[in-house]
C-alpha cells in the first residue's frame, strides 16, 4: 500500500506524537487486532447468552460500556484507514465507500443506544389499549416531597440479576471454589443507590431484586428424589393466613399421600415429634404412643387401643411413669367435631375408619400423699397430631395415636429456634418408616415403593421461618433463570427513606413491585405506598414499569391463528385492530377515525406519535384465553432513530464490496496470453505473486 | 472423513442391493399417486409411504428374510394396511443396538438388524387391555420408568438413567417403541388422510394448532365404517348418522364439541347437521371405499388365479373411487357455511377461504412432479455423477502430479463432462424440489446443506471452466445487448472478426423481443402471479394516508429492484448461455485450442476441490438425511411461521447459504494446500547451491532430489527435541511476517500451494460479498419481521463472526502479516465459524446451558432455534473440526520444520544471508481497493 509515513523524526515532539497516533490509528494491524478481538468478544457472548439467555448477554457483554469502547475503537480504526489515505485514488472507490458505510452503520447502531424505544403492548379482543410497556425497564416515582410540587422520576435499570447475586468477581470465585479455595467469605452488599437527599429527607434504592416471590411464612420447600426413575418433584408449605388459623398446612404428594407441616414451640414435644413412634406394625383400632419427657431424656409407652379397652373394660387405668396413667375414654372411628365441639366428647358417627381418634384421660397423681388425682382430657385425631387439646397438658407429654387406615404421609414440624423434623408414615407397612431431624443438605429416605426398592428421598431445598410474630409474609429473591416465563413481572426495589425532624431521624424502609399499566396488570393490584415522615408528613413512592403512550388507542377486534392444514404448526399470527381514537387525551370514542388495520408476520404497522416519531407495531405473540380473559395479542412496539442511519451505513457497505468487485472486473478474466506463455514455466508462483490475474 | 468413507460404503451396498431378483411385479402406480394430507400440505402416497417405512424400518425397503422378496415403500405400506395382524410378526423394526436387543431377545439373538413387533410385544393382552404390554417383565418395568420418568416433558429418554450405557439403552428403547407405534398407527391407516372432512371447525379454523385437528378424512376411518360410532371423525358420523339428533349424541359422546369450551364449538353443531341431507349422495361412495381395498387385495394374493393385471385393474377401481369421494367431499365442503338461523347458542362462523383452499382435493395430475422426484431422486442420483466426475478429476489431478500428463488431461476433460452434467442433473433436481415444495430450497439444514454444495459445485466450476468459457459466453452476452442502447458497446477491430460481428444488429433486435418477453414474464410471475413466488408487488405501499410506512416502501424498493434487476438479467443470461454453446467452438478456435486448454488444465485445482467437497455434502445429506432424519431432515415439510416469505428467503437466506458454498469451495482449496505442505515437496530455491546442502544434510538430503529413506532420515532429523524446540520457535517468530520468510528461505514449499492461496483469496472474497450483504438482508429482515434491525441474536452474531474472521484475514494478508501458508490456513479455519453459525448455533448453543449445571438439557437460545434437536451428530461435527484443525496444526509443523531445518543447514555452511537469491519475490503491495 502506498501510504507515506507521515512521522518524522525532525519533528517536533507533539506533532510526531500525534502523527504516530494518528497513522497507529489507521494501521491495517490494528484493524486486525480489532477486528479478530470483536469476533473472539462475539464467539464467548453468544456462549454466555446460551448460558444465561439473551438477558445475561446483554448485561454482560452487549450493553456494557467496554462493549461500546470496543465499537468506538473500531471505528476510529475504521475513520482513520480511510482518512489516512486521502486524496483518494479512482481505484480506491470501492475501499472508501466501504469504510464510509461502516462508519454510518456503526454511528447509525450509536443513535439507536440513544432514545430508542423497545416495548411490548398488550390488548385483549374486544378491549383497548393506548400504552407500551417495557417490562426490562422502570423508574421508582416519589410523590408528595416535602419542599418539592412536581412528582421525581429515578430510573430503575438494574438488570437481570439480583443485588445480592452481583458479588465481584463470581467468575474468579467459581474458579477458586473448584481449587478448594475460597476467598469470600465475608458478606457482601450491593452499594445503595441514592435517590434523592436534601437536609430533611432522603430516599435509597438498598436492594433490587430481578426476580422475587412473596411468601407466607413460615414457609418450606421440599424436594423428592426418586433414583431408580431419575425422578424429581418439588413439594412446597406454606403457612398462610388459612394454615395459621387451622394450625397446619398441607401439600398433596402425586396421590402417594401427602406433607403436612406443624410447628410447636414446646422442646418436649418437638422431640417426642421423632420419638413418639408405634414401635411395630399398627393394626387394629391402632394404637396410641405416649412420650413423657424427664430431664434431658424420654420415655416411650406403647398402648394398642385394644389393650387400652381391655384396661378400660377391667376399670383400671394403665400406668406410665411413677404418678401418671391413662385410661381410655372412647376409641371413635369415625369422630364426630360437630358433637365434640358442642358437647366436648367423643362420639363415633359408625364404625368405618374414617377420621379415627381417641379420647383419653391423663390421671396424674398429686405429689404430696393423698392429694386429688389430677385429670386431662386428651382427643388426639390420627391425622391431626397437633390439634391442641381443649385441657393444659403436662408439657413433657405427649399423646400421639397412629391407626392403621391413616394414609401415607410425611409430617413436618417446625420446632423452636427453628429446628424442622420429619416423620413418615407408609400405610402399606403400618409403621413410621423414618423420623429424624430435617437439614439442608442431608437427604433422608421417606416412602418406598415396590419391596423397598425405590425409596423417595426427601431433601429440605428452602426454609423460610417467621421472622416476627406480627409479620405472615416475607419478599424473597429467587434465583437467576435463564428462560424466565415472566420476565420482568416480578422485580422489586427495597427503598429506605431517612427523614429527619426535630434533631430526630426516622428510618423507614419497604419493599415495591413493579407495577404495570391495565391491561397488563388490573389497578387494584398496583401498590403505592404512602410512607410517613418524621415531621408527620406522607409521602407515596412506588415502582412503575417504563411505559410509552402510542398516541392513539387501539381495538383488538379479531385475532387468526392461522394453522397449516394438518399440521400442528402456526403458520401465521394475524391481528385485526381497529384505531379507536387519534387522540387519547380527549377520552372520547372517536369512530370516525377508526380504520381497520392489520398486522401480521413480516408486516407491522407504521404509525407516528405524538412526538413525530414513528412507532412500529409487530405481531409478536398472542396470549390464549383464559383466567376470565379473552385472547390477547401482544405487539412489540418499536421506534428506532438510527434505522435510516444504519440502512444508509448497510447500503454504503453493499455497494462498496461491489465497486471493489467491479473494479476490478479483470478479476474473472482468464489470463492474457503473455501470461500464459509466463505461466508455462512459472505457473503457479506468478499466480501467487500476482493473485488479480490468474 | 470417515463418514465420507461409510457413506460411501453405504453407496456402494445401494448399488449392489439394487441388482433385483426375479419376483412379481404389481403396478402401484395409481396407489402411489394417491393424494395425502400429511404434515402440513398435500402430497402423493408415494411420499408418505417412503417417509412412514423408512421412520420403521430405517431404509425405503425391506427384504423379507424368508422369501428374499424385496418390497418398495408404497407396496410396503399396502401390505401393512390390507393385512395387518400378518405383518406384526414380520421382522420389520429396524433395531440394531446390541445391548437393546440383548434385553429384548436374549444374548444368543445379540446381532441382527430387524426385529418384529411381536417378538417383544405381548400383542394379544396388548390389545385386550388397550396398552402396550411387552413379554418380558423387566422390559415392561423399564418401559414404565423411561414413561414416568420424561412424562413431565422435561427430559428425553437418552437422558434417563445413572450410567451412559443405561441412558443410551433407554434412549434407543424409546425410539424402538415410537417406531413401533410407527407401524401400527400406518398400519392401521390412521394417519393415512386421503379425502377431505366435512369439520367445520378446520372449515372455519375457529381452532387452537394444538388439539391437532386435521381437515381431512383418515383411510384408516373409511375401513372401519361400521364402527363409526367409535371412530372420532365428525365427517364420518355425520354422514353416517341416521338423523341430526343421533348424530349430536354421538359428536357429544365423542366429547370432541364440549371439550373445548373456548370457542364455544357446540355452536357448530348446526352446520354440521347440514351434511346430514347429502347423506344419500356421499354415503354410497363413501362405503365403497373398502370392498374396493379388499378386492385389491384379492388380486394381489393371486385368491382364483387372479394375478399383476386384475390388481392393476382394481388398484385403478380403488383410486379412482377415493378420487370420486374426494371431489364430492371437496363439493360438499362449500355447503358448510353458516346457517341464516339457528339455536340461541350458535355463533355462526364463515367458512374461511384460505384453510378451504390450503385443504382442498387436489386436481388429477397434481401429483405427477412430486412423484417424478420421488422416482428419480435426483439428490441420490446426483452423488453418483458428482462422485464419477470427483473420481475422474481426483485421478487426473494425481495422474498429472505423477508425471502421466497425457493420460491424466485426457480424463481430466472427460471429468469436465461429467462435471457439467452434475450440476445440470443437479439443477434441474433443485427445480422439481421449488416446484413441490413452493419456496426457496434453504428452509433446513438438509436443504441448506444440499444446496451448499450445489453452489460449490457451480462456483468451482465457473472458476475452473472460465477459460474454456468465457470467451463465448462474453461475445454471446455482447451480442444479446439491445443495439443502439448503453448495453451496445462498441466494436474493436479484433471484435469485428468474431464470429457473426456482422449480424449483430439483427441479432440483437431478436433477442431483445425474447428478452422483453422475458421480462414481463418474469415481473409478471413474481409480482402478479398467482403463486407463492409472487414477492413483491408492482406499487407502492402507500395505501395508508396518514402513516406513510417509510421502511415498507424501503422493503418494497428492494424487492422491486430484485425484481426488475433478474428480470432484466435472468432472459440475457439464458440467451447468452445458449448462445455461448453455438459460439463457444468458433470463438475457442480464435484464441487457439492449446491456449484455452492449458489455461482450463492451470485451474484445475478449482474443480479438483470443488466437486469433491460438493460431493461430501451431497452424500452427507443423502445419508445423514436418510439414517437420522432428525438431524437433516429431507421431508418437504412445514416450516415456522416467521419464515414463510418467499420473498426474504429468496433475498436472504440464499444470499446467506451461497456464502456459506463459497466458504466451503475455499475450504477445500484450504485443505487441499494443508495436504500439499503436509505430502508435498519442498523444492530448493532458485540459486541456492544444492551440493552445498547435500554436504551438510547427508548425501541425498537436499530436499527435491531425496529418496524415500533419505527424506524419512530427515524428517527423524527434524524430530529430534533440539530441532522441534528450535523449529516451533523458529515457527512462531515467523507467525505473522507472512511471506517475508520464503525470500531468504533455502527451500520453497510445493508450488502448487501458491496457486492454491490464490485461489482462495479469491473464494474469499467472494465469500465476504455474498456474507456481508447476505448478514445486512438478514437485518432487514429482522427488523420487518421482528421490529430490530440487530439485536445481537446468537444466529446474527455468528453470521457476523464469520464475516469478521474472513475480514481479520484478508485485512491480515494485505498488512503483510498472512502470507501464502496463512491464506490457506485461514481459508480452513475461518470455515470453521461458518460451521459454527451454521449448524452450532442450532445445535451447540442450545446445550451450553445444560453442560454448564450439569443437566444435560437443550434450552432455546435465541430467535433462530426453530429446531434444537436433542441428536445432533454433534460428536461428530465436532470430530471432524477437531481433525480439520489438527491437520492444519500439522501441516504447519512440517512446514515449519522445513523451512527451519535447510535454513540452518544453509547458514552452517557459511552461504550467508542475503547471498541466496530470493526465488519468490517479495510480496509487492497491493493496491487499496483490495481492504
Amino acid at each position: 500500500m502506498a501510504r507515506p509515513k507521515l512521522y518524522r523524526a525532525d519533528q517536533p515532539f507533539p506533532l510526531r506524537t500525534l502523527l504516530w497516533l494518528y497513522e497507529f490509528s489507521a494501521s491495517l494491524k490494528l484493524a486486525v487486532v480489532l477486528i479478530g478481538g470483536l469476533a473472539a468478544v462475539l464467539a464467548i457472548a453468544t456462549f454466555i447468552e446460551s448460558n444465561t439467555g439473551t438477558a445475561g448477554a446483554r448485561w454482560y457483554v452487549y450493553h456494557t460500556a467496554w462493549f461500546r469502547i470496543l465499537l468506538a475503537l473500531l471505528a476510529l480504526n475504521i475513520f482513520c484507514a480511510a482518512a489516512i489515505r486521502y486524496p483518494w485514488k479512482r481505484y480506491q472507490t470501492g475501499f472508501v465507500v466501504t469504510h464510509l458505510g461502516l462508519l454510518v452503520l456503526l454511528g447509525g447502531s450509536a443513535m439507536t443506544y440513544q432514545g430508542s424505544v423497545n416495548s411490548q403492548m398488550l390488548v385483549y379482543q374486544g378491549q383497548t389499549s393506548n400504552v407500551a410497556v417495557d417490562h426490562d425497564s422502570g423508574y421508582l416515582l416519589v410523590n408528595k416531597l416535602p419542599g418539592r410540587s412536581e412528582s421525581l422520576q429515578y430510573p430503575v435499570d438494574f438488570g437481570p440479576f439480583n443485588w445480592a447475586d452481583q458479588k465481584p468477581g463470581d467468575f474468579w470465585r467459581r474458579v477458586e471454589t473448584a481449587l478448594g479455595r475460597d476467598n469470600y467469605p465475608e458478606p457482601w452488599t450491593h452499594p445503595a443507590q441514592l435517590v434523592y437527599e436534601d437536609d430533611k429527607t432522603k430516599i435509597e434504592i438498598v436492594d433490587y431484586y430481578s426476580r422475587s416471590e412473596v411468601r407466607f411464612t413460615p414457609f418450606v420447600q421440599l424436594t423428592f428424589r426418586q433414583a431408580m426413575l431419575d425422578f424429581e418433584i418439588p413439594v412446597e408449605l406454606e403457612f398462610d393466613a388459612n394454615a395459621h388459623q387451622l394450625g397446619f398446612t398441607q401439600s398433596d404428594f402425586q396421590g402417594l399421600g401427602s406433607v403436612l407441616m406443624w410447628r410447636t414451640t414446646n422442646p418436649h414435644q418437638f422431640r417426642a415429634f421423632t420419638e413418639a413412634l408405634p414401635d411395630r406394625t399398627v393394626e387394629g383400632d391402632g394404637v396410641v404412643v405416649i412420650w413423657v419427657g424427664e430431664g434431658e431424656d424420654g420415655e416411650t409407652f406403647h398402648l394398642p387401643v385394644a389393650k387400652l379397652q381391655a384396661s378400660r373394660d377391667e376399670g383400671k387405668p394403665v400406668p406410665l411413669t411413677e404418678g401418671l396413667a391413662v385410661e381410655l375414654v372412647t376409641y371413635a372411628p369415625w369422630a364426630d367435631f360437630r358433637r365434640l365441639t358442642t358437647e366436648n366428647k367423643l362420639y363415633s358417627q359408625g364404625d368405618d375408619p374414617r377420621i379415627p381418634a381417641v379420647e383419653l384421660k391423663l390421671i396424674k397423681q398429686g405429689t404430696e400423699e393423698g392429694a386429688a388425682a389430677e385429670e386431662v382430657q386428651v382427643v388426639r385425631f390420627a391425622q391431626f397430631p397437633f390439634t391442641p387439646g381443649r385441657a393444659t397438658m403436662p408439657a413433657n407429654v405427649a399423646v400421639e395415636f397412629y391407626h392403621p387406615s391413616l394414609a401415607g404421609r410425611i409430617d413436618i414440624l417446625e420446632g423452636p429456634e427453628n429446628k424442622l423434623a420429619y416423620r413418615a408414615w407408609q400405610q402399606k407397612l403400618g409403621r413410621v418408616v423414618s423420623a429424624g431431624p430435617l437439614e439442608f443438605d442431608e437427604p433422608v429416605s421417606t416412602w418406598s415403593m415396590g419391596g423397598g426398592q425405590a425409596t423417595w428421598q426427601m431433601e429440605l431445598t428452602r426454609y423460610v421461618p417467621q421472622d416476627d410474630p406480627e409479620t405472615f409474609y416475607k419478599v424473597l429473591p429467587l434465583p437467576f433463570l435463564k428462560d424466565d416465563p415472566q420476565r420482568g413481572t416480578s422485580r422489586r426495589i427495597k427503598v429506605r427513606v431517612t427523614s429527619t425532624a426535630g434533631g430526630e431521624t426516622q428510618e423507614k424502609e419497604v419493599w415495591l413491585k413493579q407495577n404495570a399499566p391495565p391491561p397488563w396488570q388490573s389497578p387494584k393490584a398496583q401498590q403505592v405506598e404512602e410512607i410517613k415522615l418524621a415531621d408527620g408528613s406522607t409521602l407515596e413512592v412506588s415502582f412503575n414499569v417504563r411505559q410509552t403512550p402510542v398516541g392513539f388507542t387501539m381495538r383488538l377486534d379479531k385475532f387468526d391463528l392461522d394453522v397449516d392444514p394438518g399440521a400442528p404448526m402456526a403458520s401465521n399470527y394475524t391481528s385485526y385492530v381497529t384505531i379507536v381514537n387519534e387522540n387519547p387525551a380527549n377520552g372520547e370514542a372517536d369512530e370516525a377515525a377508526g380504520r381497520t388495520r392489520i398486522i401480521t408476520m413480516n408486516e407491522p404497522l407504521d404509525k407516528p406519535d405524538p412526538q413525530g416519531r414513528t412507532l412500529r407495531f409487530f405481531q409478536e405473540n398472542y396470549l390464549p384465553p383464559g383466567d376470565g380473559m379473552p385472547l390477547g395479542s401482544i405487539f412489540r412496539v418499536n421506534y428506532d432513530p438510527g434505522r435510516w442511519v444504519k440502512y444508509l451505513g448497510s447500503l454504503l457497505v453493499c455497494v462498496g464490496i461491489f465497486i471493489m468487485f467491479y473494479m476490478r472486473a479483470y478479476f474473472f478474466k482468464p489470463a492474457s496470453k503473455k501470461m500464459v506463455a509466463a505461466e508455462s514455466t512459472e505457473v503457479a508462483k506468478r499466480a501467487a505473486d500476482e493473485p488479480a490475474v490468474v | 472423513m470417515f463418514r465420507f468413507l461409510l457413506s460411501l460404503c453405504v453407496l456402494v451396498g445401494l448399488a449392489a442391493n439394487a441388482v433385483a431378483a426375479e419376483q412379481p411385479s404389481y403396478d402401484f402406480s395409481a396407489w402411489k399417486r394417491i393424494p395425502v394430507l400429511d404434515d402440513g400440505r398435500i402430497k402423493p402416497l408415494d411420499s408418505f409411504a417412503d417417509e412412514v417405512v423408512t421412520l420403521v424400518t430405517g431404509r425405503a425397503k425391506w427384504t423379507d428374510p424368508k422369501t428374499n422378496r424385496r418390497y418398495k415403500a408404497p407396496e410396503l405400506l399396502y401390505n401393512w394396511i390390507t393385512k395387518k395382524e400378518e405383518w406384526l410378526g414380520k421382522p420389520i423394526i429396524r433395531c440394531e443396538y446390541r445391548p437393546l436387543r440383548e434385553l429384548l431377545l436374549g444374548a444368543d439373538q445379540r446381532e441382527g438388524t430387524f426385529i418384529a413387533i411381536t417378538d417383544f410385544i405381548d400383542w394379544d393382552r396388548s390389545r385386550e387391555e388397550g396398552t402396550l404390554l411387552f413379554h418380558k417383565k423387566e422390559v415392561q418395568e423399564r418401559f414404565e420408568g423411561i414413561e414416568r420418568a420424561t412424562r413431565s416433558g422435561k427430559k428425553s429418554p437418552s437422558q434417563v438413567g445413572e450410567t451412559a450405557e443405561e441412558r443410551k439403552l433407554n434412549g434407543k428403547a424409546a425410539e424402538l417403541v415410537k417406531h413401533a407405534m410407527a407401524f401400527l398407527t400406518a398400519a392401521e391407516a390412521r394417519n393415512l388422510y386421503v379425502v377431505p372432512g366435512l369439520d367445520p371447525r378446520t372449515l372455519t379454523h375457529q381452532f387452537d394448532p394444538d388439539t391437532k385437528l386435521k381437515p381431512w378424512i383418515s383411510l384408516g376411518t373409511l375401513m372401519r365404517l361400521d364402527e363409526w360410532q367409535m371412530e372420532r371423525d365428525v365427517t364420518v358420523a355425520a354422514l353416517m348418522a341416521r338423523d341430526r339428533n343421533e348424530l349430536e349424541q354421538v359428536v357429544t359422546l365423542m366429547r370432541l364439541y364440549v371439550n373445548n369450551e373456548k370457542h364455544n364449538e357446540l355452536a357448530h353443531l348446526p352446520q354440521l347437521a347440514q351434511a346430514l341431507s347429502l347423506q344419500s349422495e356421499l354415503r354410497p361412495q363413501l362405503e365403497a371405499i373398502k370392498p374396493a381395498l379388499e378386492q385389491t387385495r384379492h388380486d394381489y394374493d393371486g385368491v382364483r388365479g387372479r394375478g399383476p393385471n386384475d390388481f392393476a385393474r382394481s388398484m385403478s377401481i380403488f383410486t379412482s373411487k377415493l378420487n370420486e369421494l374426494g371431489r364430492s367431499l371437496d363439493a360438499a365442503r362449500q355447503k358448510m357455511g353458516p346457517l341464516a338461523d339457528g339455536p340461541a347458542d350458535y355463533k355462526p362462523l364463515p367458512l374461511d377461504e384460505g384453510q378451504m383452499q390450503a385443504s382442498a382435493y387436489p386436481s388429477p395430475g397434481a401429483m405427477e412432479t412430486e412423484i417424478l422426484y420421488n422416482e428419480v431422486q435426483p439428490f441420490y442420483v446426483s452423488c453418483w455423477i458428482y462422485g464419477l466426475a470427483a473420481m475422474m478429476l481426483l485421478s487426473a489431478w494425481i495422474l498429472a502430479s505423477i508425471n502421466f500428463h497425457a493420460l491424466g488431461r485426457s480424463l481430466y476433460l472427460l471429468g469436465l463432462g461429467v462435471t457439467t452434467v452434475a450440476i445440470a442433473f443437479a439443477t434441474w433436481g433443485f427445480v422439481l424440489r421449488i416446484i413441490i415444495a413452493g419456496r426457496p430450497p434453504v428452509t433446513n439444514m438438509y436443504e441448506t446443506v444440499i444446496w451448499v454444495s450445489y453452489v460449490v459445485s457451480i462456483l468451482g466450476a465457473w472458476f475452473g471452466l472460465l477459460p474454456l468459457i468465457w470467451p463465448g459466453l462474453q461475445w454471446a452476452w455482447r451480442l444479446t445487448a439491445i443495439p443502439f442502447s448503453w448495453e451496445d458497446e462498441k466494436l474493436s477491430i479484433e471484435d469485428e472478426r468474431r464470429t457473426l460481428a456482422n449480424f449483430r444488429t439483427p441479432i440483437g433486435i431478436v433477442s431483445a423481443g425474447l428478452r422483453l418477453a422475458g421480462f414481463l414474464a418474469i415481473v409478471w410471475f413474481l409480482t402478479q402471479s398467482d403463486s407463492t413466488f409472487r414477492i413483491s408487488s408492482l406499487t407502492p405501499p402507500l395505501t395508508d394516508e396518514d402513516t406513510f410506512a417509510p421502511n415498507a416502501v424501503l422493503t418494497w424498493l428492494i424487492g422491486l429492484s430484485t425484481v426488475l434487476a433478474s428480470a432484466w438479467y435472468l432472459p440475457r443470461a439464458v440467451l447468452a448461455l445458449v448462445g455461448s454453446v453455438f459460439l463457444v467452438v468458433p470463438e475457442l478456435r480464435k484464441v487457439g485450442w492449446a491456449e484455452v486448454w492449458e489455461q482450463t488444465f492451470s485451474r484445475r485445482l478449482f474443480l479438483v476441490t470443488s466437486i469433491p467437497v460438493a460431493l461430501f455434502g451431497m452424500v452427507l445429506a443423502y445419508n445423514v438425511g436418510n439414517i437420522s432424519p432428525e438431524i437433516l431432515n429431507p421431508r418437504i415439510g412445514s416450516i415456522a411461521a416467521v419464515l414463510r416469505n418467499n420473498y426474504w428467503l429468496t433475498i436472504h437466506v440464499l444470499t446467506i447459504v451461497s456464502s456459506y458454498g463459497a466458504g466451503a469451495l475455499v475450504w477445500g482449496l484450504g485443505n487441499l494446500a494443508m495436504l500439499y505442505y503436509l505430502f508435498g515437496r519442498y523444492s530448493p530455491s532458485t540459486g541456492v547451491d544444492s551440493s552445498l546442502l547435500e554436504k551438510h544434510l547427508g548425501s541425498g538430503a537436499a530436499p527435491g532430489n531425496e529418496g524415500v529413506f533419505s527424506r524419512l532420515k530427515t524428517a527423524g532429523r527434524g524430530l529430534a527435541p533440539k530441532q522441534i524446540r528450535k523449529t516451533f520457535s523458529a515457527g512462531i517468530q515467523g507467525l505473522g511476517s507472512g511471506d517475508a520468510h520464503l525470500a531468504t528461505a533455502r527451500v520453497q514449499p510445493p508450488k502448487d500451494v501458491s496457486t492454491l492461496a490464490a485461489f482462495g483469496y479469491k473464494g474469499m472474497q467472494v465469500a465476504v460479498l455474498l456474507l456481508a450483504a447476505g448478514t445486512i438482508l438478514g437485518g432487514l429482515w429482522a427488523d420487518v419481521s421482528w421490529g430490530r434491525f440487530w439485536d445481537w441474536d446468537p444466529k446474527e452474531v455468528w453470521a457476523l463472526i464469520s464475516l469478521l474472521v474472513y475480514l481479520a484475514f484478508l485485512h491480515g494478508r494485505y498488512a503483510g502479516w498472512v502470507g501464502t501458508f496463512g491464506t490457506n490456513a485461514g481459508s480452513v479455519l475461518c470455515f470453521q465459524a461458518i460451521v459454527m453459525s451454521w449448524y452450532g448455533v442450532n445445535f451447540v448453543l442450545p446445550k451450553i446451558h445444560g453442560w454448564w449445571n450439569g443437566t444435560g438439557e437443550s434450552t432455546s437460545v435465541g430467535l433462530h432455534s426453530y429446531a434444537p434437536g436433542e441428536a445432533s451428530g454433534l460428536e461428530w461435527v465436532a470430530l471432524t473440526c477437531f481433525l480439520n484443525v489438527l491437520l492444519v496444526g500439522v501441516a504447519w509443523a512440517r512446514y515449519a520444520m522445513e523451512m527451519s531445518l535447510t535454513n540452518s543447514a544453509a547458514t552452517v555452511a557459511g552461504n550467508g544471508d542475503g547471498t541466496t537469491t530470493a526465488s519468490t519475490p517479495v510480496r509487492e503491495p497491493v493496491e487499496s481497493a483490495r481492504d
